[in-house]
């Protein structure tokens, strides 16, 4: 099934507990579909299995939602729509389930970092660290944001009194991948429910689990039945029957391009919703010559091999300046090298397996072409252990922009060195791509830092940092990387419509 | 050019009430516009040129349906030279690198020889439309001109968010202009289309390739000779005159497209956002049909009713998105609302657009014209009641009757599709939670007009009616600085106002760490 590239197999520091992981301390509660707040069997009685990517074992059997019970959901979502109460509470109260759902969060921390991790393959100290704690966060970002959704009084020409109200536009299509499972469910349910609006929400089929559960905690917090659905399943078969729905207003992908424009289609075929896409990313980090290498290595290193590498925004073609070039190139291999692989549950361990059987073959697919593509593996290549999805951290040097590991989305721990000379030449590389997410920015030199943010076409731009996440930074695509943006104020408009009201002013006043 | 119609051109009409309107005059002696045509190619990188393959296709006075001029008919490689030259101009400037006062300038000074031009760019557009010179000149022109000044002010003001951060970190964002915007107008407000599109794309600094409906290709091409003689630099504005699926598509499908804006039917907008996600995901803003509802209340001075009523449905020959295409009366009103709307339509002057006092003139073109007769025929078959009008007026061109029928139920189609014609449809209404309920029941959702004295009922009304804009006691107010776009299947997006902006530009944000942070 698997034939290894295996050049270079070498002295990875750890890949202990691969062959023996630690069994997770926790049981599997929720497996149903969760539709106008009851967990229910898909309507066919069918599941599917999801999988423990540390062995490829079965963690647990999960109802399998197709278009019936897209259809089911989205009923109840249009009916808590219609009917209220929740678009007609006010925005206090469900600024105040938000914030007691942030709550429960927080209690239950140990028990979704685990699940996140069992059924993603995350480090659960990430999961456990920084990505629960950043998901209670967002909750009560968008919490406050709830009493805050105003319109505006417009300066008419004549004797008008004008107004716009912000409305929800209703019920909202809702498809999160798997790389950040809770982080996703968080970005995308935290602004729909402040706004008012109502939620089919389909997980990933790789990774059911924690989207579950947090509904339920949600449900718990005192979130109305049928304001927020979820359906765990497929593509083919759940999402595109959501995003095709006659009944559903708006609709919010985060995935690959390819799957992006499918469900554009598929809205603009049915009923025109409006879209927000998140997509895929070939995102430059540029290493100017005046850098501090240690300090770039550093972090360009978690800029590509953070998450297993499975980031949208994963800083995945590194320029580095031909000036500082060999000497980074010799550390960053150093870096990989030393980069702690194994069990994600053991304390220490920076990188886990990779989510699938499919995304670890097609990375081992991309490494191979790297190698037929006249790059230079410097360390890595190849799997790691006998089991599970496990990849080596990988680094290739003398990257073209040709190469198909410099113009792909890899997805996986593959880092792309590529040198350049000057300023004007960095910026047209970087920008030669359809992708425009992001890009990291490393100099101490003030022109630069301001040119380069400038010039690059992507929707962030990380100077001396990266994958820096709060809630109020938005977050999205130029070009075919996406439409709209995540986070911050200007998710708000992806869940409202405006509308404008006009009435005359027969006995005007002074204004 | 023959004509097929109901009633072979005779003005008897079917049951016997097509007569009496009371200017029909006019329509055998028609006035000669007082204007030359100058502009008939397309307009790339700064200069006009002939279509690709030398192709041209007539352009027609709807008065008459004779040809008015050919104009060079462009295709699939000129939109390719079109968006070639945008790019250039995007790419390497100067416009987008311009400061933001030199943009607003060159937008000011446009305004300015537009109004220098008012005259022939109002005869231009009645003889290519056949809407009332009247209405051309002294309504559309200066909203264009206000339009221009309104968004030439917005240049300077486009400002981005410092953004506060968690930790130490200094967050802000750019609003950049997003590129080379494709932009795809219709033919019932030529002018004013161009100025909702190119406006608020040329303020944040994007350069254009714009596509006019293959019926009204004129006047964009000469206001956008205008503009460059206002300093516009080359490249900056390329018009294309063309079709729908060979221009339009390839503008809509190029790769090197940023962003589509479109106005225009839904069925031809669902084919923009399938060509937009098939090639590179553009983002697509889209202004669509309606079937808009008009609520008159019991409590509604019945004459002022009727006459904003008429006015929401009859302006422009019914050649409105948000015309107000279903006219719900309240029952206690409904009788004395029905004669009077009758007897308004009766009194409504149609005839030569360029006669003085004309309300109405001809449908753009045989095929609505002929689309709007089948509608009538489909409401007469329905059992909807014809109170007046019903057939073609005169012999030649695509004259319409205003045309009232009552006793519209809400599933027959008159009251279900757009007509996009002089024809009204009046329904009866027993309450509010009904007549919200019906009015809601539609797959639009872009307008509506509420007729009352009543605050509790204009608020409660202006809540729950699901379309982007509710006039209350007033119809068709379309200053600058209201945003105007649809619900449901009427669209995607806001044009005009502040919101508009947002469809042409990109956010991006930029975070740095604070290394010795100061006290803040």
């Amino acid at each position: 099934r698997f034939c290894g590239v295996g050049r270079v197999v070498s002295g990875y520091s750890t890949s202990a507990g691969i062959e023996n992981p630690i069994n997770p301390s926790i049981k599997v509660h929720c497996t149903q579909l969760l539709i106008n707040g009851n967990f229910v069997d898909s309507a066919s009685g069918k599941t599917f299995p999801t999988y423990d990517p540390r062995t490829g074992d079965v963690i647990a059997h999960v109802a399998e939602g197709d278009a019936e019970d897209i259809d089911r959901a989205v009923y109840a979502a249009r009916k808590a729509f219609d009917e209220g109460p929740w678009p007609k509470m006010t925005a206090y109260e469900r600024s105040k389930v938000l914030f007691r759902f942030a709550d429960l969060l927080d209690k239950h921390i140990e028990e979704l970092a685990t699940l996140e991790t069992w059924d993603n393959g995350k480090p659960y100290e990430q999961s456990a660290k920084i990505e629960l704690p950043m998901i209670s966060r967002i909750i009560r970002y968008y919490a406050g944001w709830a009493d805050k959704i105003h319109g505006l009084t417009i300066p008419a020409d004549g004797p008008h009194l004008v107004q716009t109200i912000h409305e929800p536009i209703g019920v909202a299509g809702q498809i999160i991948p798997w790389n950040f499972p809770l982080l996703m469910f968080a970005w995308k349910v935290g602004p729909a429910l402040p706004c008012g609006c109502t939620i089919v929400l389909k997980s990933a089929e790789q990774t059911p689990l924690s989207a579950l559960y947090a509904a339920k905690l949600l449900h718990e917090a005192g979130l109305p039945p049928g304001v927020l659905n979820v359906v765990s399943g497929f593509g083919p078969t759940a999402g595109a029957a959501l995003a095709s729905h006659m009944d559903v207003d708006k609709l919010a992908f985060t995935g690959s391009s390819e799957t992006g424009k499918i469900v554009l289609e598929l809205a603009s075929k049915s009923n025109l919703k409006p879209v927000t896409l998140e997509l895929g990313g070939k995102s430059p980090f540029i290493v100017c010559k005046d850098a501090d290498v240690d300090k770039a290595v550093e972090l360009a290193h978690f800029a590509l091999f953070f998450n297993q590498g499975q980031c949208c925004s994963a800083g995945s073609r590194t320029y580095v300046h031909e000036d500082v070039h060999d000497e980074f190139i010799e550390k960053a291999k150093a870096r990989a090298l030393k980069r702690s692989v194994g069990d994600p549950f053991k304390a220490g361990v920076e990188q886990g397996p990779q989510i699938d059987s499919e995304q670890f073959e097609k990375i081992l697919r991309y490494i191979r072409s790297g190698i037929e593509g006249g790059a230079t593996l410097i360390t890595g290549g190849d799997r790691l252990g006998s089991k599970g999805f496990y990849i080596q951290p990988t680094v290739f040097t003398n990257v073209k922009e040709d190469m198909l590991i410099a113009q792909d989305e890899i997805f996986g721990p593959v880092q792309s060195i590529l040198k350049f000379r000057d300023m004007d030449e960095v910026i047209q590389r970087a920008n030669s791509t359809r992708y425009g997410l992001a890009a990291g920015v490393f100099t101490n030199d003030l022109d630069t830092a301001n040119t380069l943010s400038r010039a690059l076409k992507v929707g962030t731009v990380w100077i001396n940092c990266y994958d820096v996440f709060d809630a109020a930074i938005p977050f999205g695509g130029y070009k075919m990387s996406g439409q709209g943006r995540e986070k911050g104020v200007h998710c708000l408009s992806n869940y409202l419509q405006v509308k404008a009201i006009v009435a005359p002013l027969k006995n005007p006043a002074w204004i | 050019m023959h004509v097929k119609t109901i009633n072979s051109g005779k003005n008897s009409g079917r049951n016997g009430i097509g007569k009496r309107f009371s200017t029909a005059a006019a329509l055998e002696d028609l006035i000669v516009p007082p204007v030359q045509i100058a502009y008939t190619q397309n307009l790339i990188d700064g200069k006009f040129v002939d279509a690709a393959s030398g192709k041209t296709f007539p352009t027609y006075d709807p008065r008459t349906g004779d040809v008015i001029a050919n104009v060079a008919e462009g295709d699939a490689e000129d939109i390719d030279r079109a968006v070639a030259a945008a790019r250039k101009a995007f790419d390497e400037g100067p416009w987008p690198k311009m400061t933001p006062y030199e943009r607003s300038r060159i937008m000011l000074r446009f305004a300015d020889l537009v109004e220098k031009h008012s005259e022939e760019l109002a005869a231009l557009e009645t003889w290519n439309n056949g809407k009332p010179h009247e209405q051309a000149a002294k309504s559309e022109l200066p909203m264009f001109i206000r339009l221009f000044h309104y968004y030439a002010g917005w240049a300077d003001k486009i400002h981005g968010l410092t953004v506060p951060a968690d930790g130490p970190h200094h967050v802000q964002t750019l609003h950049e202009p997003i590129g080379v915007a494709g932009q795809i107008i219709p033919w019932n407000f030529p002018l004013l289309m161009f100025a909702w599109k190119v406006g608020p794309a040329l303020a944040c600094g994007n350069t254009i390739v714009l596509k006019t409906a293959e019926q009204t290709p004129l006047t964009a091409l000469y206001v956008a000779k205008l503009f460059h003689e206002a300093g516009l630099p080359p490249g900056v504005l390329n018009i294309v005159s063309g079709y729908g699926p060979t221009a339009g598509a390839s503008l809509a499908s190029h790769m090197d497209v940023d962003k589509v804006a479109f106005t225009g039917s839904t069925d031809t907008g669902k084919i923009i956002l399938e060509l937009a996600a098939k090639s590179n995901l553009k983002p697509v803003t889209l202004e669509l049909g309606g079937k808009s509802p008009f609520i008159i209340c019991e409590d509604a001075d019945v004459d002022k009713a009727v006459e904003l009523a008429h006015f929401a449905l009859f302006f422009n020959q019914g050649q409105c998105c948000c015309a107000g295409s279903r006219t719900f009366v309240h029952e206690r009103v409904y009788d004395e609302f029905i004669e009077k709307a009758k007897a308004r339509a009766l009194r409504r002057v149609v005839g030569d657009p360029f006669r003085k006092g004309v309300e109405q003139g001809p449908q753009i073109d045989t095929e609505q014209f002929e689309k709007v007769l089948r509608y009538i025929r489909a409401g007469i078959e329905s059992n909807a009641t014809l109170e007046c009008g019903g057939d073609r007026l005169g012999t030649k061109g695509y004259f319409v009757q205003p045309t009232v029928f009552s006793n519209v139920m809400d599933d027959m189609l008159i009251a279900k599709d757009e007509i996009f014609g002089p024809v009204q449809s009046i329904l009866k209404f027993k309450d509010i939670d009904e007549v919200i309920r019906r009015a809601n029941n539609t797959r639009y959702g872009l307008a509506a007009g509420v007729f009352t004295k009543s605050v509790e009922t204009a608020n409660t009304l202006t809540r729950a009616l699901r379309a982007g804009t509710v006039w209350v006691n007033c119809f068709d107010v379309f200053d600058a600085a209201i945003p105007f776009g649809g619900y449901k299947m009427s669209g995607i997006g806001r044009e005009k106002g502040i919101y508009s902006l947002h469809n042409y530009l990109q956010v991006k944000a930029v975070v740095t760490p604070l290394k010795n942070p100061a006290w803040l």
